[in-house]
């Protein structure tokens, strides 16, 4: 693709912007062609889904590399990932056409005992904003549940999500589960929640963990390389 | 079992140890105070401490780095490469594993803190349950030979229309002796028109009462003259529980994690108050025998462990007490050394996570008595929220994190001495004045104290301050068209405002505010607000007729830039009133008017308790609430100190 339109596609990524009236994280924007647009006219140049997404992902790469230093924050990555959600809504009938598949199927949930989400809809969002199909089973989510829908779904990553240091055992306790009923060498489990670690994860036999929802969209990434 | 020798300096203190314990076990055995906010699990690297290199032949010591467990890379998180290299540790990760020495620098040290004893003055009716009453009974004779119980039942029956009165055990041994000791003239300490705790020969009619505050952080007894409502003496401390964890969920965990935690908790408590009790009657010349009655009003979690209850379930959702009545258990069942007939009443608790310290501040505001909207915000590691008036009231908890009280915050503390409780930041020249605990005047123009940290209040200015200078816009970022010499990316890209540079700190490193302190505090703030938020709507209403901030947090707040960063919705300012430790004076409303406690079982019948989680509108409203003071809610009051608001910010 043309240099130009890519690391414009990049910027609106890393701006935010959806749509053409749309304003920038920066000011200054409003009026020029947004991710939507954007995307449209690398189609019509005829340029592949794969470059497009490749342009996308390394603008959200950027907004990472922000949020982790503070400099973005929640609003502004829901802003990225909704800018990206609208060129995936743009793209999707030429990559059935051109028979893309999934890059995979992630299944979320807050543990059993703990009923805060906000942490686990971000994981699920940018995973959603990352081509990945993610299936989000709620908050306290008992053990039985995980099992029936692993089996049911087959997911290839399954994400736990914990507050509390009080709930966090919690996560184990599901790893144990899939063990039991044979199913934990099909998928793999990733955890992530202020009381929760890299150490932490390496105790109940997680595959991984990730301190915020970039890091856990890094992590499947890697999982599923 | 192998020991190891480790010496604490400058403290100089030193102790053997089991292999494998940690250096912060260390520490607390030998009494030495290390800040550990989140429990000692690695997680909020408060307990930073230097391992010293080299032979230390006066004390015949050799410590090396390597006599630790290996560093962890959750403890390099919160350290400076320089740190790192110099072989700084976490306390709670360092296992001994040889013979050490080390360094516990100022900043890592749990100084004694301020703590707000007094709330507003109110006015108090005096009604106690507790009453003395003298009585003169006549003697008995072949004619009348009543026992002495019965003698005396009859007369305060006759004279003060006290029916079925029931007796202490205490009382029985005793009798004989004391109704014959000053011929058959007694003193009847009655509770509750109910039963006789107490007996005395001759007339005694003082009676004397404890209510106590018992925080997470801080425990506060307040000793009463019943009979006239006076206060004659308060005392506070700092709750030892904290050993165990600073918030109650690390301290449920510990409970969870550990067979004996509970009782463990339970006993800290207990001594806690009584070492209270002994310097209230030490102050005061009163004989602990003559405390009648003590009232504890604690949160939930507060409430369970001073009671030796497992507090585990409130560990989960639905997060369900042991039980919300309201108690009376006799001090002698809870080994508290004050009179052991005495009563001890526990007001109601709402739910697990809204407890008798949040009635005991309900009861102390009356929202339910006045025409006027209230808010009522209670500020901690959980924010308690009450909305309403006399027609209904709605509450909840929101779960603000530890930031106000310093954790997650690069600089943050507890409000001790060298923390700093009010910035200023001029707007022309982005240079700071800084009010630290401790001195009377503002740093720079005095240095005769040096900062040390931040404390909550110190936090909530900061981030106002920083957002009226133009120095951080409406969604938290960092401002770099603003030029400061303070406003600067470190080596790792990370921003930050310098409030005071090494050389004029104490810690002889700059105390900055960082990006991520920024976001630490936005999500703490947002909490609260869609808390205050939530309420409001399903209460259908827009506007709030007065804000009350309780809570020893609200006192030290500057009200303009609480609301310049969006901590609750706007209010004129002379409508907001920070009332201090109102749950302490609820607790004492409670000890000196028995109809208090009455209210208290009403609110917690009729109040609604509002689960926010379970509404599909708040993760939208939290995230509105980010922005500073917010996306779409007006701040008229404060409106024009905002930069674009104000040309000359500009």
């Amino acid at each position: 693709m043309s240099e130009g339109l890519f690391e414009k596609l990049k910027e609106n990524v890393l701006q935010g912007r959806m749509e053409k009236e749309d304003e920038g994280i920066e000011e200054g924007y409003e009026g020029q062609p947004g991710v939507k647009e954007l995307t449209e006219e690398a189609l019509e140049k005829g340029i592949s889904t794969a470059d497009i997404l490749e342009a996308i992902n390394e603008g959200m790469l950027s907004v990472g590399e922000k949020f982790e230093k503070g400099e973005y924050f929640i609003p502004d990555m829901l802003a990225a990932s909704e800018a990206v959600g609208a060129a995936m809504e743009v793209l999707e009938p030429q990559m059935i056409k051109e028979k893309e598949q999934s890059k995979g199927k992630v299944i979320m949930a807050t543990v059993e005992g703990d009923i805060h989400d906000i942490g686990k809809n971000l994981v699920t969002i940018m995973l959603k904003g990352a081509g990945y199909q993610v299936k989000d089973l709620g908050t306290s989510v008992s053990s039985d549940r995980i099992i029936e829908e692993v089996e049911k779904e087959k997911p290839q990553v399954v994400g736990f999500s914990a507050l509390l240091d009080t709930t966090m055992a919690e996560m184990g306790k599901n790893i144990e589960a899939l063990k039991e009923k044979g199913l934990r060498d099909d998928v793999k489990v990733i955890i992530g929640g202020a009381p929760t670690s890299d150490p932490f994860a390496e105790k109940i036999g997680a595959d991984g963990y990730g301190k915020d929802a970039f890091a856990a969209v890094e992590l499947v990434k890697k999982l599923l390389a | 079992m192998k020991k190891h020798r480790v010496l604490f300096l400058p403290d100089n203190k030193e102790i053997k140890i089991a292999e494998g314990k940690t250096l912060l076990e260390a520490a607390r055995k030998l009494g030495i105070e290390i800040q550990s906010i989140c429990g000692g699990i690695g997680a909020c690297g408060k307990c930073l401490i230097q391992v010293r290199e080299g032979e230390y032949s006066s004390y015949d010591l050799n410590s090396r780095p390597e006599h630790l467990s290996t560093i962890q890379s959750m403890e390099e998180e919160h350290m400076s490469p320089k740190e790192i290299k110099t072989n700084y540790r976490l306390a709670c990760m360092a296992g001994v594993y040889g013979d050490v020495v080390v360094h516990i620098p100022e900043s890592s040290r749990l100084y004694k803190h301020v703590i707000l004893e007094s709330g507003r003055e109110r006015d108090i009716i005096v009604n106690p349950s507790i009453q003395s009453f003298y009585v003169e009974l006549s003697p008995p004779s072949l004619q009348d030979q009543r026992g002495d119980l019965e003698r005396l039942a009859q007369k305060l029956q006759d004279i003060h229309k006290l029916n079925d009165l029931e007796e202490d055990y205490q009382v029985l041994p005793k009798l004989p002796c004391r109704v014959r000791k000053d011929g058959w003239k007694v003193s009847a300490v009655i509770w509750d028109d109910k039963e006789i705790c107490e007996l005395y020969g001759g007339k005694n009619l003082d009676t004397y009462g404890i209510a106590v505050d018992l925080g997470t952080t801080t425990i506060a007894a307040y000793l009463c003259e019943l009979n006239t409502g006076n206060c004659l003496s308060v005392k506070s401390t700092l709750n030892p529980q904290i050993d165990y964890g600073e918030d109650v969920i690390t301290r449920i965990n510990y409970c969870i994690k550990n067979r004996k935690g509970t009782k463990q908790l339970h006993k800290a408590a207990i001594n806690a108050i009584n070492q209270l009790i002994e310097e209230l009657c030490a102050e005061t010349n009163i004989n602990n025998n003559n405390i009648h009655e003590m009232v504890v009003a604690g949160n939930t979690i507060m409430h369970h462990l001073f009671l030796n209850i497992s507090p585990d379930p409130i560990g989960h959702s639905p997060f369900p007490p042991a039980l919300k009545k309201p108690l009376n258990i006799k001090a002698r069942e809870l080994e508290l050394k004050i009179n052991p007939g005495a009563y001890v009443y526990l007001p109601p608790l709402l739910s697990g996570y809204i407890g008798a310290d949040n009635i005991a501040v309900i009861i102390a505001e009356e929202p339910y008595l006045k025409e006027e909207m209230h808010l009522i915000i209670d500020l901690g590691t959980n924010a308690e929220v009450v909305v309403g008036n006399k027609e209904k009231l709605l509450c909840t908890s929101s779960p603000t994190g530890p930031a106000f009280e310093g954790a997650n915050i690069s600089f943050g503390m507890r409000a001790a001495e060298g923390a700093i409780e009010k910035i200023i930041i001029d707007p022309e020249t982005l240079e700071p004045s800084l009010r630290i605990i401790g001195s009377e005047k503002w740093f720079p123009e005095s240095k005769k104290i040096r900062p040390r940290g931040l404390a909550g209040s110190g936090i909530i200015d900061g981030v106002a301050e920083l957002r009226k200078a133009g120095l951080i816009d409406s969604s938290g970022r960092f401002n770099f068209s603003r030029e400061s010499k303070r406003l600067f990316k470190d080596e790792k890209g990370h921003s930050q405002y310098v409030l005071a540079w090494a050389k004029d700190t104490s810690i002889k490193r700059d105390i900055v505010i960082s990006q991520q302190d920024i976001r630490s505090v936005q999500l703490a703030k947002a909490a609260v607000y869609v808390g205050g938020r939530m309420l409001m709507e399903q209460l259908g209403i827009k506007e709030i007729d007065r804000i009350i901030l309780a809570g020893a947090f609200g006192n030290y707040i500057d009200k303009e830039n609480a609301l310049v960063l969006g901590l609750f919705p706007d209010c004129p300012l002379n409508r907001i009133d920070s009332v201090g430790n109102a749950s302490g004076d609820g607790a004492r409303l409670a000890l000196l008017n028995k109809d208090k406690r009455k209210e208290a079982e009403e609110i917690a019948r009729d109040i609604q308790h509002i689960e926010k989680s379970s509404d599909p509108y708040f993760q939208e409203e939290f995230f509105q609430a980010l922005a500073i003071p917010h996306a779409e809610d007006p701040f008229p009051t404060v409106e024009k100190l905002l930069p674009e608001n104000n040309r000359k910010g500009k």
